[in-house]
């Protein structure tokens, strides 16, 4: 049937679905190339569509002003750093360079802030006379000639202010010109400023710590930087430290010292509540410190010879070692002479004194022949027993050695009695004088709070310094003190406050100077459970018309632990409890009072109590020890 | 030409099906940016309210310093430390309770209660009446 090129009929069959199916193919290739094109065109617009319109509208973007402040701090930092996505947990976690120090109750102490320093770069200053005049208004203390002088150098990075104030920072960023940046620095800031100057301490611009508890302390600080909220809790309450500071300076303003010292401890567990040494300095300009000896802690790195606080320990080692009784009796009228020495009584008494009398009125001689009937190896072995003659153990690296006589003579054991010839930090002496009034075992001050009081006390229940009963004797002694003694300016009613009085002669050029002294004061309280410390202490005060002339513990630093313990009261809500007087009840809550009554009047029932006392006299003493 | 057809409904199917993956494989995306977007503006908000935290936090310390707060007292309050003497035990121990001054009276009946003083309570209570 096909049919030749002519055209005629031809059998040859033709198949369609070839020719068609090239057609077909190509026809489809167009459609579907024409689809992609549009495919993605729609891909293209939509996303023009999601990036212009969605996106802003869910973000619902408008800038405010602390996203300026925001951008202009991070920009740097996010430009520097590589771009990898930290862990979810990282993202929100801030990183402190070192952590903070607060108090008992949580109130900070000492803080790193984020704070921004601002520089110029002067090659984007467009108006510097503008910019400058703009910037005096914001930092008056910079002035237009200077700062129009860093606008215009040459070079692209100058500061201007290291670590202003958000507010300066806010009114920077209204100026608005491209030249000014800013870079954010850690800060250390103490909200407390000069209280916690001396404990506390500061750090230099790298969060190097270098005094008080920042220095001791300083890498364990800066290591705990990861955690956010890490914290070094200190025992020190602010209220405390605020009444303590307050009256320490008011005193020393009074008496014209030239310095003093204070502490509150918890004569159980050792606690420092509250510890100060004036003069201080604002630890945020710590030049200050240098300023005629701010810096210097005159609490546990200052020593000194202390006084009569001192007869506490000779007291106690009398009644602990020698076997003395209360109604032992002294023979105090006659000054005692030994060598080149001379010991007499600053409130001379020339009569027999019993041993709560000794106390009471603070006679060197009776303590003296106290230190005779002890001898001298005993009392050196209880002074190191309590601490006094090495260097103390504290949490803060300002810690004074003691200065020991060397070789010690008889001699240093009469004065030592009194606190003579022995020159110790009064935080020493302060813990000493806590581990008798405590009931008998060593305490140390610890400035670290733990929630588990156990752990916490630094009281060593190995080192049992006087038994329970002289720390009871003690007790009744000091609380004379108070009553009766030296110390009755520091009397608050309600509190049973015991206590003794210290005034020491400085030594000026190797001799003693009478009209440099160092008064102070060492109260505890309530007596009959003793639980606080409060030492005052005040270099060179001198004598006021209130106080008659006088410049002594008894009326210079015992109005101050006195106005101390009333306002600590009021603070730690402490309840006032009733004196309760009568002599029968040997458990003495409150004084010896009747027991001197009935010596004095020779009365029975002192005797019946107590039955009959020695008499020591010096001589007595004197052959057996020389 | 059936199974023709047949396997140009299957072509058209995969095609809606691609495309309608494709739209939500958009939708899911853009959620997920946005997500994204949101969550770290929230963290970055976050650590932005850490920091002024700790900013107001050293503020409130430094505001609430004890001596501060003494002096703001003795300036606008009335107040004194507690002494030991105005602190008792048990109630029982009070001392028996005076008489009031005067007896208690309508405060509309009594003039004096409408002085001149800062307290307007005796007024206010008159015009009730």
């Amino acid at each position: 049937m096909t049919k030749n090129r002519l055209g005629l009929s031809s059998p040859v069959l033709r198949i369609d679905g070839v020719r068609r199916s090239s057609l077909e193919a190509a026809r489809g290739r167009v459609v579907f190339i024409s689809f992609m094109i549009v495919v993605a065109y729609t891909i293209v617009a939509i996303r023009v569509l999601d990036v212009s319109l969605i996106q802003g509208e869910f973000a619902g973007y408008s800038v405010t002003d602390e996203m300026l402040v925001e951008d202009a701090q991070d920009s740097k930092a996010y430009y520097a750093a590589p771009r990898q996505k930290p862990a979810l947990s990282e993202m929100t976690e801030l990183h402190i360079p070192r952590a903070d120090i607060v108090d008992r109750n949580g109130v900070l102490l000492a803080t790193s802030l984020e704070t921004a320093s601002l520089y110029v770069d002067p090659y984007l200053v467009q108006n510097p006379e503008e910019t400058a005049a703009a910037l005096a208004q914001i930092f008056s203390d910079l002035g237009y000639g200077k700062i129009l002088q860093k606008l215009q150098r040459s070079g692209r990075f100058v500061w201007l202010k290291r670590n202003i104030t958000p507010d300066q920072q806010f009114k920077v960023l209204k100026i608005g010109s491209p030249g000014l940046a800013f870079q954010t620095e850690y800060r250390r800031f103490y909200p407390q400023n000069e209280m916690f100057a001396h404990m506390v301490g500061y750090t230099n611009v790298d969060g190097l710590g270098l005094s008080g508890l920042e220095r001791s302390f300083s890498n364990m600080l800066n290591e705990s930087a990861a955690p956010e909220n890490a914290m070094l809790k200190t025992t020190f309450d602010v209220r405390l430290q605020h009444v303590l500071t307050r009256e320490l300076s008011k005193t020393i303003e009074d008496f014209r010292g030239i310095g003093g010292a204070g502490m509150i401890m918890d004569v159980n567990t050792g606690e420092v509540l509250a510890a100060t040494s004036m003069p201080d300095f604002n630890p945020h300009d710590p030049s200050s410190a240098q300023e005629n000896g701010a810096g210097f802690n005159r609490l546990s790195l200052g020593v000194y010879e202390l006084g009569s606080t001192f007869k506490i320990f000779s007291t106690a080692a009398v009644i602990e070692f020698a076997g003395a009784r209360l109604s032992d009796r002294f023979d105090a009228r006659e000054t005692i002479r030994l060598g080149r020495f001379k010991i007499s009584d600053y409130h001379a008494e020339d009569r027999i004194l019993t041993l709560p009398e000794v106390f009471m009125v603070s006679s060197n001689i009776g303590s003296a022949i106290m230190g005779q009937m002890v001898g001298t190896d005993m009392l050196k072995n209880f002074y190191r027993d309590l601490g006094l003659l090495d260097r103390a153990n504290l949490e803060i690296n300002e810690v004074g050695a003691p200065l020991v006589p060397s070789p010690w003579r008889d001699v240093n054991t009469l004065t030592a009695t009194y606190g003579h010839g022995v020159a110790v930090s009064p935080m020493q002496m302060v813990s000493a004088a806590a581990s008798i009034v405590n009931g008998g075992l060593r305490v140390q001050p610890t400035f670290i709070y733990q929630e588990d009081k156990e752990r916490a006390s630094r009281r060593d229940p190995d080192v049992r310094v006087v038994s329970a009963e002289t720390a009871h004797r003690m007790r009744q002694l000091l609380r004379l003190v108070v009553t009766d003694g030296t110390g009755r300016n520091a009397d608050v009613a309600g509190f049973r406050v015991g206590g003794k009085t210290g005034t020491a002669e400085k030594i000026v050029d190797g001799r003693y100077d009478q009209k440099k002294l160092i008064s102070s004061f060492i109260g505890f309280f309530p007596m009959n459970a003793p639980r606080y410390a409060v030492f005052v202490m005040v270099d060179e005060p001198k004598g006021t018309r209130e106080s008659f002339g006088y410049a002594t513990g008894g009326w210079v630093a015992a109005p101050a632990v006195k106005r101390i313990i009333s306002s600590m009261a009021s603070v730690l809500a402490i309840e006032p409890q009733r004196d309760v007087v009568g002599i029968a009840d040997d458990d003495l809550v409150n004084t010896l009072r009747d027991y001197i009554a009935a010596e004095d009047s020779k009365g029975k029932l002192h005797k019946a109590f107590y039955g009959g006392g020695t008499l020591h006299k010096f001589e007595d003493y004197k052959k057996e020890d020389q | 030409m059936r199974k023709k057809r047949f396997s140009r409904f299957y072509l058209l199917l995969i095609v809606c099906l691609s495309v309608l993956a494709g739209i939500w494989l958009f939708n899911v995306s853009q959620s997920v940016q946005t997500a994204e977007k949101k969550l770290a503006d929230l963290q970055a908000e976050i650590m932005r309210e850490k920091k002024t935290v700790r900013v107001l936090e050293a503020e409130w310390d430094y505001l609430n310093r004890p001596a501060r707060l003494e002096k703001l007292s003795r300036t606008y309050l009335d107040l004194g430390p507690v002494n030991e003497k105005q602190l008792l035990r048990e109630s029982v121990s009070l001392p028996v309770q005076a008489k009031p001054l005067r007896p208690a009276t309508k405060p509309a009946d009594d003039q004096s209660f409408s002085g001149r003083g800062g307290h307007n309570l005796g007024d206010g209570e008159a015009s009730d009446d």
